[in-house]
This record gives C-alpha cells, structure tokens and sequence, in this order.
C-alpha cells in the first residue's frame, strides 16, 4: 500500500496539551458489539531525517525497519486477542484501485478526526461524541467483507523524524515554524473501518518525544499505547 | 511574489550553505552498472521516486503512450547506454520548463514541446536533461539546496505542497538549475550526444533564441528555469559556440516532429488559454514561423488573448482575429461564438444574432450551449427594446 | 519560507488557533458584506473570520461550504485581472476558471460550466475536479455573480468518493437562499 502524502503535515504537530486521543464510534459507545476481525491493511510508515538545514528526509532503509516493527507489534496485539487480524485477499488491479482510493479517503477522514480531537475546542469535543459526525469511506470496500468474512479493515499510519547534526528534532521544528510543540517527533495514528458501512468505527492517536521505530522495542510500546483505548469484546486481553 | 524577488530569496537561503566549488564526480557507469554508489544517492533516487510518484498520482503526467515513446525514442538514440534507466515523461504544464530528476526521469513541460519545431531542438533540450542525470548534479548539488524555503516554489511544479527532499530535488532540477558550471557542462556533454546522435547541432542556438526571444516579449513572470531571460541566454551563448561552423549533418534522422505533436501544440495554446495567459499566447502567435504550425483558425485563440487582456484598442484586434479565424475556416464553431458575444457587448444586435445562431447550428453537442442560448436571447430582447423605443 | 508559514497558518487556524461557532436556523445576516444566506442548521462555523462564512458539518477536508466577498478590482488576484460589468457571465466563469488553475490547480478539469442566477441575477456555476497528491478526487462548485462593484463568490468543496453527492443538497439549500442587500 502506498504512502499517504497528506500525512507528513503533522510531523509538524498541532500545538495542543494532549498528545492522545481515541475516537469512537456511536455504535461502540453505547455498547454495541466490539469489532473482532480485521483486515490489516500494510501499515504505512515512514521515518525520516531532518537535516542541518530542517528538511525532511524520507530514509528508505530506516522506514523499512520502522515498517516491519510496527507489523510485528500489530500482529501481536492480533495474537493477544482484542483483534484477529489477517491479511489481505489478492485483488486485481481494479479493486486494488478501488482498496487504494478508500484508504487515500481515510487518510482525509483521518486527519479531519485528527485535527478535530486535538484543536477542535469544546465545540468539536461534544460534536465527536455526539453520534453526530458522519465519518466514513463509503461502501466501496463491501466487496472485501464478501470476500473475507472480515468485519473492518485496520489502517495505520505512523512517522518518525529524527534528527541529524545532533539538534532536536523538536526544537528544530519548534524554531523553524514558530509553532508551540506538544507532540513528539513520532506519531502513530490506527484506524478501523467497518468494510461494509465504510464507518470509522474507531480512531486512536499517540505521539512520543523519544520514541525511535527503528527500535523494536520503542515501535512495540506506541503500538500498545495506541491499543490501550480498544473496545474489544469480553475476555480479550 | 515577482520572480527577481522569489529567485533572490532562494539565492540567499542556498548561499547559506553553497559550496566553493561542487566535487566532481564520476559519470553513472551506463548499462546494467547504472545504479547509485552510496546511501546517500540512494536516499536521493529514493526522494526522487516520490517525487516522481506524486507527480504520477495526481494526474499531472500526460497519459499519451504515441507521444511519450516519440520522446522516449530520442533520448534512448541521445542515451543508448541509459536505455531503461533514462525515462521520458510529458507535463501537463504550459510554461517553459523542463528537468531531470536524479533517478533517470526527465519531464518535459507540454508547453515546451509546444515550441519546438523539429526533432533536433527536442534533442538539443534532452540531452542537456540527460547529462543532468548521467553526470550526477543533483548528487553534487543537493546538500547545499536542502532548504526549507523551497516549499513554496514546488507549488508552481505540482500544485500541492510536497514537503521535504522530494520538494527541494524538484525545485532544484526545475526551478533554481544548478550551478553555472554544470549547467555549462550539461551544455557541452548535451550537445557531444545531440551530433554523435545525428540531429543538426544548429538547431540548439535557434531553440533558445526563439525561447528568449518569446519570454521577452511576453514579458511574464514565470519562477521555471527556462522560463528565466538569464539561463536562456547562457543556452543560446553556450551553444553558439559550440556549433560555430558545425556543418549539416550528413544523414539526419527522418523528422516528423511537427505532425506528430500537432495535437498537443493545440492542446497546449488551449491551455494558455484557459489560464488567461494571454501575454504568451500574443507572444507565441506573433511569429508567422509558428503561426503556420497551427490549423487554419488559429487566430480565433489571438483574439481570445487579445480579449483577456483587454488593453485600449484590444476591442478592434479582437474583432479583427475573429473575423480573420472565420475567413480561413467558416466551419469553426467557436469563432462565431466568441464573434457574437463581442457584438452583443458592442450592441450590434443584428450581427449578434446571426453569429451566435450560426455557432448554435454548427456546435450541436457544445457544452457551452447554455451560455450562447442566454445570448442569443439577450440580443433578441435588446433589439427589440431598440425597436419599441423608435 | 513565507508561503511555508502561510501554509502552515492555514493549517492551524483550520485546527489548532481557530475558533467555531455552531450554525443556528434562519438566516445569518452579512449586513457589511451586502448579503444574508440560510446556512445548514448544526454545521460548524468558523467564527474568527468575520468577513467570509465557511462551514461544515465533519471537518472542512471533508465538506465545505464557504462565500466570500472581493471588490471587483481584486476579483482575480493571481492572473491580476478584474472583474467588471461589462463581463459576461462566461467570461466571469473564464476568469474564475483561469484564477483556479493559476492557484495551484492547474490540471483542474472543469465538470460543468452553466450559467445561473445568483441572488437574483446573472452568473455562473462550475463544477471541477482535482486530484490531491495520493490521487483522491476533490470535487469543487463555485457559483460568481457580480453585483455593484463586488464579486460574490458561494462555493463547495468535497472528496467526490462519497461526501460530495451525499452533501451537495445542502450547498444547493445555501445556494437558493443567498440574497443579495
């Protein structure tokens, strides 16, 4: 799966106290069914170095190996119980297409939840728990719920700058843009989408100022903060 | 922004950290040995990738597979030890440009390929590009153009921020160019492939004079590399040298530049257009060497431009473009259109009528046949508002 | 670096320093700007522009609805042209077309161009598509209509996969109730 361009906005995070959030479905809040399947779509991670100069730059070898902890770390919380995860069916090239589209759709949806959540005021605070929000990629990726008998699809997106020349990647930015950082300088945002509503049944985000991805151990611990908040059914760990 | 402004303020940032003197370094191998030699140049082929990805996703590559292998074709006879490896993209961007990214793909500007008039200018302009790539500049370049400042230029390229090594790799190859010296050295080794390949080496100089000689009268702001008065000047002085007493190529490959990419060069001055770039378009159709390159009612596009820019005494030109495009095709249904809507604001009623009436028989399946009707009432209403007021 | 921090402003004021407003029943009232419009009721406004209205329901990259008001004379600032009365409705659509692909949107693709009545008179309606840089569609609406001196501008943004047809019968709502004072 393709990286999502959008996404390398917020390696400039938005000035916010919290660095958390989970966002919830109606559904599941008034105590619906917790989710039990999902499809796991390739996380989409990347790292990159932030230079003398302040450029971001996207290093192939480090986001290869960020991209493999966060796969090993997801599929042990699958194996832990709060979700049974699989992968993927082959598709061919239309509904490869058609997979590519939504989940471009989600990183928007995303990144509106995002945005919303961390600096959205009172105003948005109550609207995302109202039931009122309409966030969703439509019904397009029903196909894969026939297919698989999956209920949701699991997309994540995480991203790590570190920082070369010995300078901290916060301060950096913090100096470059003028902007108050709360946030870290990697994030991870997990997201699960009901294949045959398109509903965004649950969003949670998680930042860290000292988190390295490369590192087995540091990739684990964001993957398990971000599935603290998970609804899952009686008797999952 | 003006683009004198723009450029220095580019300038100061890169003289930031600009070198001495760029290290020299060994040409790409060719061949299946084509490949980067450090991490450091596979991190920028790797930015390079994705900067040529997202110039793929969001539709910006032109998706014409006959004219893409027409281009392609030339820089493999230019490249023929790069074959595979130097990849030939077409913009769908109007302004004077082309670049090379690190990784082999070269994309030319649709509006580039506009101008040219022969095979031989393609290849004078491919072959600087290749040397860019063959000769590792952006390698040489690029710690001393990895500036933040860059952002905002990149969005002339794509239209959409593009952040981090992927925007300065663009801006670099596209906007800013490298320094004099390998734009001088991209010239020589360009125009060594463009005679061992066969085309006429005269050409190149007659290339950039036509291209500085139309940047100067449309007198435009525009933040590209070729669009720039200075780096044109640098092309047509380097390659006039070069081709001093050059003699004419003793078996030039056949040339059939000019039809195949007639459909685009239309395309190309309908895009100029619509982006109300009228300076260009007056500029481009002012040469009747051009001129004769496009369908006979080219001149109803002159009369568009002369319009869109609406200078005193601009009215009578437009008129007289119109009726010109509608004498050398009467079939062409957007001349009696933008005819009519010129008489009714003139409140030539009569005239109006019989232009937009002619334009609604001729145009049965036009889009716009929503506004000529609305015209063509207004110019009924109005003439007889003039009768009951006698 | 300037347009790096504009870019970056726009970012925070659509999330991190902005503040929002919910949308009430019956008209809202831009007595300064020369009009009044009924906006969708429980939408969220963004309060700290008082020139401009720009609402949505679900976060502004998902739907918005926004109007806005230039003097005539800086109607298309990117391409430096004015609007004027002496415009056709077309040519005022033309220009708009041309500000659009000038704005950072040059390979747009225009859907629709009709001519419409705007608050009671003359201009027109577009429809364009974009592409974001993973290849989503955006679908856009923007009506234009002069009227003395100023040019009013009602337009709607969304992802076409889903989100625009689903709210487009909300900004046509908006649309027909835009009144010109």
């Amino acid at each position: 799966m393709r990286r999502l361009a959008l996404w390398i906005v917020l390696l400039v995070p938005l000035a916010a106290a919290a660095q958390t959030y989970t966002y919830l479905d109606q559904s599941l809040r008034n105590g619906g069914r917790p989710v039990a399947t999902a499809l796991l779509i390739a996380p989409d991670v990347s790292v990159s170095e932030i230079s003398a100069g302040g450029v971001v730059e996207k290093i192939p070898e480090w986001s290869k190996q960020a991209a493999a902890n966060i796969d090993s770390a997801l599929r042990r919380i699958g194996r832990g119980g709060k979700l049974e995860l699989s992968d993927p069916p082959q598709l061919n090239e239309k509904e490869q297409h058609a997979l590519e589209q939504h989940v471009a759709l989600y990183g928007v949806v995303a990144l509106q939840v995002h945005r919303n959540s961390l600096a959205g005021g009172e105003i948005w605070a109550k609207r995302l728990t109202s039931g009122l929000t309409d966030y969703t990629v439509g019904p397009g990726l029903a196909f894969l719920a026939d297919r698989t008998g999956a209920d949701t699809a699991l997309v994540m997106i995480a991203r790590d700058a570190e920082s070369s020349g010995g300078r901290k990647a916060v301060m950096v930015l913090g100096a470059l843009f003028g902007v108050g950082l709360a946030g870290g300088n990697a994030f991870a945002v997990a997201g699960l989408i009901d294949l045959r509503s398109g509903r965004l049944l649950w969003q949670s985000y998680d930042s860290s100022i000292t988190s390295d991805l490369r590192v087995e151990a540091d990739a684990g611990k964001l993957v398990e903060g971000l599935f603290a908040s998970y609804p899952a059914a009686a008797g999952a760990k | 922004m003006p683009r004198a402004a723009r450029v220095l303020a580019l300038a100061g940032v890169l003289a930031c950290a600009a070198p001495a003197l760029a290290q020299p370094l060994p040409p790409l191998a060719g061949g299946a040995a084509t490949a980067p030699a450090s991490d450091e140049e596979r991190r920028l082929w790797a930015n390079a990738d994705e900067a040529s990805e997202i110039l793929a996703r969001s539709g910006r590559v032109l998706d014409d597979p006959a004219l893409t292998a027409y281009v392609q074709r030339v820089a493999d006879r230019l490249f023929p030890e790069f074959k595979g490896h130097v990849r030939v993209h077409i913009l769908k961007a109007q302004s004077l440009n082309a670049f090379a990214l690190p990784n082999g793909n070269i994309y030319l500007h649709e509006g580039m390929l506009a101008r040219f008039r022969n095979e031989s200018q393609l290849a004078a302009l491919l072959g600087h590009e290749g040397i860019h790539f063959v000769d590792r500049h952006s390698l040489q370049e690029i710690e001393h153009g990895k500036s933040t400042a860059a952002l905002g230029t990149v969005l002339a390229v794509v239209g959409t921020p593009v952040v981090g090594l992927a925007a300065n790799v663009l801006v670099m190859s596209s906007v800013t160019g490298y320094s004099r010296e390998l734009e001088a050295e991209a010239d020589e080794l360009g125009y060594k492939r463009l005679v061992a390949a066969g085309y006429d080496p005269r050409e190149a100089p007659k290339l950039f004079k036509l291209m500085m000689d139309e940047v100067k009268a449309s007198g435009a702001d525009e933040p590209f590399f070729f669009s720039t008065h200075p780096a044109l000047q640098d092309r047509y002085d380097n390659y006039l040298r070069l081709s001093k007493d050059a003699p004419a190529p003793k078996e030039p490959p056949p040339d059939h530049y000019l039809a195949t990419f007639a459909d685009l060069r239309l395309a190309s001055l309908k895009a100029e257009v619509s982006m109300a770039r009228c300076k260009q378009v007056i500029a481009l159709l002012k040469e009747p060497e051009r001129r004769s390159d496009y369908p006979p009612y080219v001149d109803y596009y002159l009369g568009e431009a002369y319009r869109q820019r609406g200078d005193k005494g601009d009215d009578e030109l437009t008129k007289a473009a119109y009726l010109k495009a509608i004498a050398a095709a009467p079939g062409f249904a957007p001349a009696h259109r933008a005819l009519g809507m010129q008489l009714l604001k003139a409140g030539a009623y009569d005239d109006a009528i019989r232009e937009l009436e002619k334009y609604l028989a001729l145009a049965q399946g036009a889009s716009d046949r929503a506004y000529a009707q609305m015209y063509l009432e207004e110019a009924r209403k109005r003439k007889d508002q003039g009768r009951k007021g006698k | 670096m300037k347009r790096l921090l504009a870019l970056l402003a726009m970012t925070a004021l659509l999330g991190g320093c902005a503040t929002y407003e919910l949308t009430g029943a019956g008209r809202t009232a831009m007595i300064d700007q020369g009009y009044s419009v009924e906006l969708p009721q429980n939408w969220v406004r963004l309060s700290a522009d008082s020139k401009r209205v720009i609402v949505t329901r679900d976060g502004f990259g998902l739907q918005r609805i926004m109007i806005t008001r230039a003097e005539a004379k800086d109607a298309f600032p990117k391409i430096k042209k004015q609007a004027d009365d002496k415009l056709l409705a077309s040519e005022l659509a033309e220009l708009q077309i041309a500000e659009l692909k000038s704005s950072g949107a040059p390979n747009l693709t225009v859907v629709e161009n009709l001519p419409a009545r705007i608050g009671g008179r003359i201009g027109f309606r577009l429809r364009i598509r974009l592409l974001n840089n993973d290849g989503l569609a955006f679908d856009q609406v923007w009506c234009g209509v002069l009227d003395k001196g100023h040019y009013y501008l009602i337009s709607f943004h969304a992802p076409e996969l889903y989100y625009f047809d689903k709210y487009l019968p909300d900004f046509d709502r908006t649309l027909a109730s835009f009144k010109l004072t």
